[in-house]
């Protein structure tokens, strides 16, 4: 791979494994033989928040940070926080998203209202290149929990990005880095994701 | 790969560093967590210190006595070891002594957006800046060498985007301590009294100045030339973005970067001003670097050309890659597209929130209840300190660690109503307690409340002297809170479970008639602690449950708790029309019950 470095937002609400995600990609591009950033929004973030981290994988990477807009890719866990990266959107940027709702607090509490689905989905699409929206919870529970979503969501990424790392080497991050007893759980999601990346791009 | 702040203890470890001290704070916590978690494997003592001063003066302690020692903090726990940060480097350690300091700039952790490189030319200490964690865990290496040649302590200065940034980094071999150099008498070597001072501060000046070829040294100045007549000198993680940033390419100036920042590489700087026409200097936050070189090419005589923050280079907030694009496009007299300006997309906001089970969220409603329309309530730094946000609102004066205790002695003089204080456990040991005797002492009327959850959990559960436990986790003696407020002269004192809402109620009530320095311990764990300790023992919480036909979806758990693990009725679809709670993230902490007007809530049927 040469030219540039690819940048990949990967965002969410605290506690879904954005950051363990974004360690796995990074890993992975480690492993193929690139030079890696990650970094993420911490602190205040945590604790049910909005949560954004930044991955920038490439030959020679030396800043962590994303501009607005200049983002390659966008990985989300959640439907609403989708739309709120779309701030690192611009006209090349891929969306990969799960369509999973997490109402925030201020929609428990009465103060506001969860978009409608369809209006997100056809807000993000309409501020990106191109967008997957993924069941990615009910395609992770066929690998055993809707837990492993984000390992369904890699692998669709790692579908769409063939030329950038191999399955292999997601498969060697995943190792390193998930507990030994979800490891086959986890592969597994991560099948599901890529195989279903071929249906959608052919 | 390794996260800067995990590079941190790997150099140390590679250095033969033996002793670490700190006290938590993001983004630095990584480095004693990570120092404590391999201290038995590795043979190194690691331990949080009750603040930042002790850390300091700990690790100077340890390092007069021989042992190669490191302490780490933020940007502001600096500001409290600076006591000792100012004097030490005159009577300085003959062993390495690194001070491990991370800046926080756009404040995503802090009350603060300060530029602790001003703290190595307040101090004149040798500080090295780098920019990714391979820099990092040499720079640990570089520090021991510097720390010790020169007889001073060295600063290393990170930042977000060095100490939370994973990088690649080529490990190197773990290094046995060096033969200690013990500790010597030596009349004057190491007192702070007159005469000796003024010869120190002489001694100090002489080392810093030897420092400077140190600086200038090819392994502390990196050259990208390219043959431009425009250059570029920077360091720390703005340089990455120097790096980074793509010009058409016959455009793109040379860069100097730096990895020692005070003192600067003078020589080498002046070599770059002298074989340039126009030179930007690129850092986040004060135009610290730009001051002084322009300075450096006044006394040369140079007429080089010399940008700095009025190309375009902001002074407040995180530097972003785009900002420094568009003044190297100034630089070199290109035109660049603007910035862009991406609209904040509509949709409900996702503030952080208390957690299932967190004894703060009762706190903050009897204080918001009792006490907080008509009193000035002042809190402190700690997940409570987040009650100052919405839904919550509790807190309307925050500031800085132990500030509340001492700033409502402030507002309780010519106080129509006696003002709140609110404190966690871990602030209090930290800087509240000389607060706490001074209201005391000058009879100050205000209300504190200790909200002691046994840990420091804002920065990722480290343990206090209120946990029982050290940094390694071991038991130790617990400090207990209630017997030193009672020290402290306190005459009204009163132990309460937050989670006993009704009951705490009339005790607060009565607190809030008192005069004088009223004290409220609000005792619960942190929730995370607890369900840590669960799962640790194989037990699992008794979740509550709604019954749906006493509930009246009233909806006030929803408003008043704002607690994850509360569904409300109308996100599940044909499943239920009354508020629902997730058994699996309730933690049956039972605050919800305690607030239904209707009973509804009731613990163990499903």
């Amino acid at each position: 791979m040469q030219g540039r470095p690819v940048s990949i937002v990967v965002s969410g609400v605290g506690g879904q494994g954005v950051l363990l995600t974004s360690e796995i990609l990074g890993n992975a591009a480690m492993l193929s033989g690139l030079d890696v950033r990650v970094t993420e929004t911490h602190g205040l973030s945590q604790r049910g928040g909005s949560l954004v981290s930044f991955v920038r994988l490439g030959k020679e990477v030396h800043s962590p940070l994303i501009d607005l807009g200049a983002a390659d890719y966008i990985i989300s866990m959640e439907l609403l926080e989708a739309l709120r990266s779309s701030i690192y959107s611009g006209d090349k940027t891929t969306f990969v998203v799960s369509t999973l709702q997490v109402p925030p607090v201020t929609v428990f509490s009465g103060k506001a209202k969860y978009p409608p689905p369809a209006e997100l989905r056809s807000s993000i699409s309409s501020l990106c290149k191109k967008a997957f929206f993924l069941d990615a919870t009910g395609m992770a529970s066929a690998a055993g929990k809707s837990l492993y979503q984000n390992a369904v969501l890699l692998g669709f990424f790692a579908g769409i990005t063939r030329e950038l790392i191999s399955p292999s080497e997601y498969g060697e991050a995943l190792k390193m880095l998930v507990p030994e007893r979800t490891l086959l759980s986890n592969m597994k999601a991560f099948d599901i994701g890529y195989t279903a990346s071929s249906a959608e791009t052919r | 790969m390794l996260l800067g702040n995990e590079a941190v203890v790997r150099g140390g470890l590679e250095a033969g560093f033996t002793v670490f001290t700190s006290y938590p704070g993001t983004p630095a916590s990584e480095i004693l967590d990570v120092a404590a978690e391999v201290s038995k494997a590795v043979g190194i003592h690691a331990e949080y210190s009750v603040n930042e001063k002790v850390a300091i003066d700990t690790a100077a302690g340890a390092a007069m006595n021989g042992l190669r020692a490191v302490t780490a903090m933020k940007h502001v726990g600096l500001n409290v070891a600076s006591d000792t940060l100012m004097a030490l480097p005159y009577f300085a350690p003959k062993s390495a002594l690194v001070i491990v300091v991370a800046d926080d700039p756009a404040a995503y952790s802090s009350q603060n957006e300060q530029d602790s490189r001003n703290y190595g030319y307040f101090a004149n200490l040798p500080m090295l800046q780098p920019s990714n964690p391979q820099e990092v865990k040499d720079c640990m290496i570089k520090a021991a060498e510097i720390s010790e040649s020169l007889e001073l302590p060295v600063l290393v200065r990170l930042d977000i985007r060095v100490s939370h940034v994973r990088g690649p980094v080529v490990l190197g071999d773990l290094r046995e301590p060096p033969s200690r150099r013990e500790f010597v008498k030596e009349k004057g070597r190491y007192t702070a009294i007159p005469p000796y001072p003024v010869r120190a501060h002489e001694v100090l000046l002489d080392k810093l100045e030897k420092c400077k070829a140190i600086s200038c040294s090819p392994e502390f100045v990196k050259l990208t030339e390219r043959g431009s007549e425009n250059g570029v000198i920077c360091a720390g993680s703005a340089s990455t973005h120097v790096l980074d940033a793509e010009l058409p390419s016959p455009m793109q100036p040379d860069v100097l970067k730096m990895l020692m920042v005070n003192p600067l590489p003078e020589e080498a700087i002046v070599r770059f001003l002298a074989t340039h026409k126009r030179v930007l200097v690129v850092e986040e936050l004060d135009p610290i670097f730009e001051t002084r070189i322009k300075r450096l090419a006044y006394d040369s005589g140079l007429k080089t050309v010399i940008l700095g923050k009025e190309a375009g280079i902001p002074s407040v907030g995180e530097l972003m890659p785009i900002d420094v694009r568009l003044a190297m496009a100034t630089l070199v007299g290109v035109p660049q597209a603007k910035k862009v300006s991406r609209p904040v997309p509509a949709g409900p906001a996702r503030p952080p929130v208390f957690c299932a089970g967190c004894p703060h969220r009762a706190s903050m409603y009897l204080i918001k209840t009792l006490a907080g329309k008509n009193r000035v309530v002042v809190s402190d730094i700690g997940c409570y300190g987040m009650g100052a946000l919405s839904p919550t609102d509790v807190g309307d004066v925050l500031l800085d660690m132990g500030f509340s205790i001492g700033a409502a002695g402030g507002f309780a003089i010519g106080a129509k109503l006696k003002p709140v204080a609110i404190i966690g456990d871990s602030t209090f040991l930290h800087a509240g307690v000389p607060a706490l005797i001074n209201a005391v002492w000058n009879k100050h009327d205000l209300a504190l409340f200790i909200l002691d959850n046994y840990i420091t959990a804002m920065t990722g559960l480290q343990p206090n002297p209120s946990s029982g436990l050290d940094s390694q986790l071991r038991e130790t003696d617990r400090i207990s809170i209630e017997d030193l407020v009672k020290a402290c002269g306190v005459k009204s004192l009163r132990v309460l479970d937050p989670l006993q809402v009704k009951a705490s109620r009339k005790e607060i009530r009565e607190m809030l008639d008192e005069r004088g320095v009223s004290v409220m311990i609000l005792r619960q764990p942190c929730a995370l602690l607890t369900s840590q300790q669960l799962k640790a023992s194989g037990r699992k919480a008794t979740p509550y449950a709604v019954v749906a036909e006493n509930c009246n979806n009233c909806n006030a758990c929803l408003v008043l708790a704002n607690c994850p693990a509360l569904i409300p009725a109308t996100t599940v679809k044909g499943m239920s029309a009354k508020v629902t709670i997730d058994p699996t993230a309730c933690t049956g902490c039972g605050f919800c019950a305690e607030i239904c007007p209707y009973g509804a809530i009731i613990q163990g049927v499903a």
